[in-house]
């Protein structure tokens, strides 16, 4: 079998099958971030009491239980608020970032081959004191 | 299509395999291993000439001869990073087709060359034999070895076979279904059916085709979870890094946290491939929760057929986020009943725990309840006094929580469904036991896990056998669990025999060192022993040669393991007088198959004519109270079942024969199934005795006037043909005539003889002292009963009143002459 056939096989998966596999794989580890960050939940619950820790109002209410219901509540919110904030920030963040990095190597990918002729060549060159 | 014809050099993955030919995985890491090290000796060396070159070394001498060589050094850096870069890059392009390799290309589809369906594995092999053997090339390659291993023949044994073999593969035709991928499986197949010498070596070995091919498949399951695990960047791994954040909306629930913990934390990371079930009851489960209001869920299904791994699977799809959006971030979690009764000192205590558990769970919001035997808990909460269904009655019909409760199906019939509050609180969902390829694919993963524990290896015969012996011979327990027991079982068995390997015959072994039924190979002196089988029986039993001979070929047939396996080991009717042998036949026979005398159940069925005949064998359903028949079967379900009088027994008990018979179990009165599959069965009856005699007396042949006297039975009502009809054999007992009569006074006097020699006495056995014995224990209507009760009165007596006088010294002979009797 000819090693042209060989190199032929190796330059269609490389540039015809691998590429989607990457963009496949980048769609996996994207679909991983949003999960594991939970942003669709912490999105939905953005402002609910941190682990539903809150006082429960009674029906014979004085309007200082009242106030401090209402303000222990709140503060539950303003804690659960912030932290669900970081974190969807977060994970908003390394999604970008997984983005970025995928992007570069497919065009690392795109660039392999070329960039071991190249590499060759050059090594060629400098072995040969022709540089 | 011939194999020579097949054109492998067309498929997508030859130039992968020629590669692969000759550049070998273990080749190519070394080549890897040496020249990553080069390339990190070259940088090392280039950055410190570079260091060297911009600070006052490069005045050095060294640095001076050196200099002219640093562009060759950078130059051969850059040409071995290039080699490692393309070497990274066919590594790739290898991996790719190694992961891919069951995909079907789209190529194929419609488009490409026949070829392409050969998988990678395949493709191997058939390069390998291009020029020679297909059947050696597959022996030789790694997927091969491992499968004629996991058949059970051990490599050396190939290798033997492969020296000896003459005949080539490479003529036949191999033929390639669309769009189906030809992988290892097909080709043992193939294989199997396309060569004769393969197969004969295999049929020496004990190796059947569903051996070979269970063995194939099994390694290609192996093979496909490996791969699983080493692509941990696919979504089906990444899902199960468990995110963060869920938890955050939903309330904590502290005192739960005592008593139980999620299913998912409870279960081992194995347990996910252990889960073959098909979906269905997962779905079920899910439809029902998902409801608003009364989303409780009763799991039915016996201990040990999986209910718990089906909820596994459930809490498993839910973490997924598979599952419709009312039960998205839901937690399965596990009570431990057991410990909330133990953790409580009356029923305030538990009452209170049980209202504070179930407000926690509501509060927390997200929490699906699962108690693991309801029955079980509401009989010990009826200890403390307190009614469980009472307490939950409430929540089970707040659509803010949701229950999975699990039972048994006698107690859902017997506890649960006479409870109508609970019942309308709940649906129920059956579960159904695994389908056999499920099971053998279950026993494979438990086989796995003990070999990696312990050591050892099964071949596929032997979890073929594990489960097939559990089926027909262990009647306690459900399946696949107690076929799991046996696999466990196995370990110390094959171990404490310094074997590594466990073979059909291990397994085999272990079921006969439990049940006592011989099993496995015939050895030769048990083949002796069965075929002459006649002969030892007959040493017990005096005459009645039809009885022995029947007896003797139904044994033969179920030792040779040619017996029906759903119906009883045998069974037989034995009609005839009192005291010709019938209940002797059935010890001896005992003792013959299962080793001892005491295998005998017996069962005098004189007691069972009343009315509540049927309920004292079967059990009573008020009071729960198990019958007798169960009891015996359940506690000796190996053995002579043996129904003395069996015609005096009810018409309703002999109808719960028929079915017992005719599928060798019946159902108790929870509707538990107890099996007789694995007991001989002999009923005797004296019914049809005055036809006997009269048959006999009247000179007649006794087996050529069997079908008279049984048509005379069916004719008087005392059985029906149905019933006759499923014996194995109606075998008549005929009386005893003179000459049988001695030899049993003979055959009784030597055991009295055996017993005295334990007191260092003999007794001399005379003609004269036989007769005598034969005169004073014979009565036409009992036959040879009274005979023991003779010896016992009159030849015992006397040697015991002489042994007193001090006439009977230590070592001497007793003789006794038939005045001595009178």
């Amino acid at each position: 079998m000819s090693i042209v056939l060989l190199f032929w096989h190796i330059l269609i998966w490389h540039y015809a099958v691998a590429p989607v596999h990457i963009i496949k794989i980048t769609r996996d580890f994207l679909w991983f971030f949003y999960h594991f960050f939970s942003i669709p939940v912490l999105m939905s619950t953005l402002f609910s009491k941190w682990k539903r820790i809150g006082e429960v109002r009674h029906k014979r209410l004085s309007a200082g239980d009242f106030l401090a219901t209402h303000f222990i509540n709140f503060v539950m919110r303003i804690i659960g608020f912030f932290i669900r904030a970081v974190t969807i920030v977060a994970g908003l963040i390394s999604m970008l970032l997984l983005l970025c990095i995928s992007v570069a190597v497919l065009a690392a990918w795109l660039l392999y081959p070329a960039a071991i002729v190249v590499l060759f060549a050059m090594g060629w060159n400098f072995a040969l004191g022709l540089n | 299509m011939n194999i020579k014809a097949l054109h492998i050099s067309k498929s997508r993955l030859y130039p992968i395999v020629v590669l692969d030919r000759i550049l070998s995985h273990h080749v190519r890491h070394v080549i890897h291993y040496v020249l990553d090290r080069v390339l990190l000796m070259l940088c090392i060396a280039i950055i410190f000439l570079h260091i060297a070159r911009i600070t006052s070394l490069r005045e050095t001498e060294l640095f001076i001869i050196i200099a002219p060589y640093i562009s060759p050094i950078v130059g051969i850096t850059l040409i071995v990073l290039s080699i490692l870069l393309s070497g990274y890059l066919l590594e790739l392009f290898f991996r790719f087709a190694y992961f891919r390799e069951g995909v079907l290309p789209w190529r194929t589809r419609g488009r490409g060359h026949a070829t392409d369906l050969l998988s990678l594995a395949v493709l191997k092999i058939l390069y390998a034999a291009r020029d020679g053997d297909v059947t050696k090339s597959f022996l030789r390659s790694a997927e091969g070895a491992h499968i004629m291993l996991r058949a059970g023949v051990m490599k050396e044994n190939v290798n033997g076979f492969l020296s000896q073999r003459s005949g080539k593969l490479i003529e036949r035709d191999l033929s390639l279904s669309a769009n189906i991928i030809f992988d290892i499986n097909s080709l043992a197949r193939f294989i199997f059916d396309a060569d004769e010498e393969f197969r004969d070596f295999l049929f020496q070995h004990n190796v059947r085709d569903s051996d070979l091919l269970g063995a194939a498949r099994w390694v290609i399951h192996e093979k496909e979870l490996q791969k699983r695990n080493e692509r941990w960047w696919t979504r089906e791994e990444l899902v199960r890094i468990k995110g963060i954040g869920t938890d955050w909306s939903y309330g904590e629930a502290f005192t739960l946290k005592h008593f139980g913990r999620e299913v998912l934390e409870s279960y081992n990371a194995h347990a996910s491939a252990l889960s073959v079930k098909d979906e269905r009851e997962v779905q079920e489960i899910e439809r029902v929760l998902s409801r608003r209001g009364e989303a409780n869920v009763l799991l039915v299904g016996e201990k040990g057929a999986g209910t718990l791994d089906i909820v596994f699977d459930f809490a498993r799809k839910i973490s997924m986020g598979s599952v419709v959006s009312q039960l998205e971030h839901k937690k399965v979690f596990l009570l431990n009943t057991t410990a909330i009764i133990a953790s409580v000192r009356g029923k305030e205590e538990f009452e209170a725990l049980m209202l504070t558990l179930f407000e926690e769970a509501i509060k927390s919001g997200n929490l699906i309840i699962v108690l693991p035997d309801l029955p079980a808990f509401m009989r010990s909460a009826k200890m403390l006094g307190s009614d469980v269904v009472s307490i939950l009655d409430p929540y089970l019909s707040s659509p803010k929580l949701h229950v999975i409760a699990i039972s048994d199906l006698g107690e859902l019939q017997g506890t649960l469904e006479q409870n109508s509050t609970l019942m309308a609180r709940f649906e129920k969902v059956s579960v159904s036991e695994p389908s056999g390829d499920e099971m053998i694919m279950i026993l494979e993963h438990v086989a796995e896990d003990l070999e990696a524990q312990e050591g050892v290896f099964f071949t596929y015969s032997a979890i073929d056998e594990a489960l097939r012996s559990a089926e027909n011979y262990l009647t306690d327990g459900v399946l696949p669990d107690k076929a799991i027991d046996v696999l466990v079982e196995a370990v110390p068995h094959i171990t404490t025999q310094e074997e590594r390997i466990i073979k059909r015959a291990d397994i085999l072994s272990l079921i006969t060192k439990k049940t006592n039924i011989p099993m496995g190979d015939i050895s030769t002196s048990e083949r002796i022993k069965l075929m002459d089988l006649e002969r030892f029986l007959h040493g017990r039993v005096v005459g009645q040669d039809e009885a022995v001979t029947l007896v003797s070929q139904s044994m033969r047939r179920a030792r040779a393991g040619v017996r029906n396996m759903k119906r009883p080991i045998g069974s037989f009717l034995f009609l005839g007088p009192t005291g010709v042998g019938k209940t002797e036949t059935a010890k001896a026979l005992a003792e013959v198959f299962f080793g001892s005398e005491d295998a005998v159940a017996r069962f005098d069925m004189s007691e069972y004519q009343t009315a509540d005949a049927l309920e004292r064998l079967i059990g009573f359903f008020e009071g729960d109270k198990v019958g007798t028949l169960a009891k015996v079967l359940k506690s000796k379900p190996y053995g002579v079942l043996l129904l003395d009088e069996f015609e005096k027994t009810s018409t309703e008990v002999m109808d719960l024969f028929l079915q017992v018979l005719d599928e060798g179990f019946f159902s108790d009165m929870r509707g538990k199934r107890v099996s007789a599959r694995n007991v001989i069965i002999i009923a005797t009856s004296n019914a049809g005795s005055d036809l006997i005699w009269e048959a006999v007396q009247g000179g007649g042949d006794l087996p050529h006037m069997k079908n008279e006297i049984v048509a005379a039975l069916i004719e008087r009502g005392i059985f029906k043909p149905e019933l006759l009809n499923r014996f194995d054999a109606v075998v008549l007992f005929h009386p005893l005539n003179d000459g049988h009569l001695r030899n049993i006074a003979r055959l009784m006097l030597e055991k009295l003889d055996k017993r005295l020699r334990e007191r260092n006495l003999s007794l001399a056995i005379t003609d004269e002292l036989v007769s005598a014995v034969v005169r004073h224990g014979t009565d036409p209507a009992f036959g040879a009963r009274p005979m023991n009760r003779a010896i016992q009165e009159r030849v015992e007596q006397m040697i015991a009143e002489k042994l007193i006088r001090g006439e009977i010294k230590e070592g001497s002979q007793v003789t006794i002459s038939p005045e001595d009797l009178v």
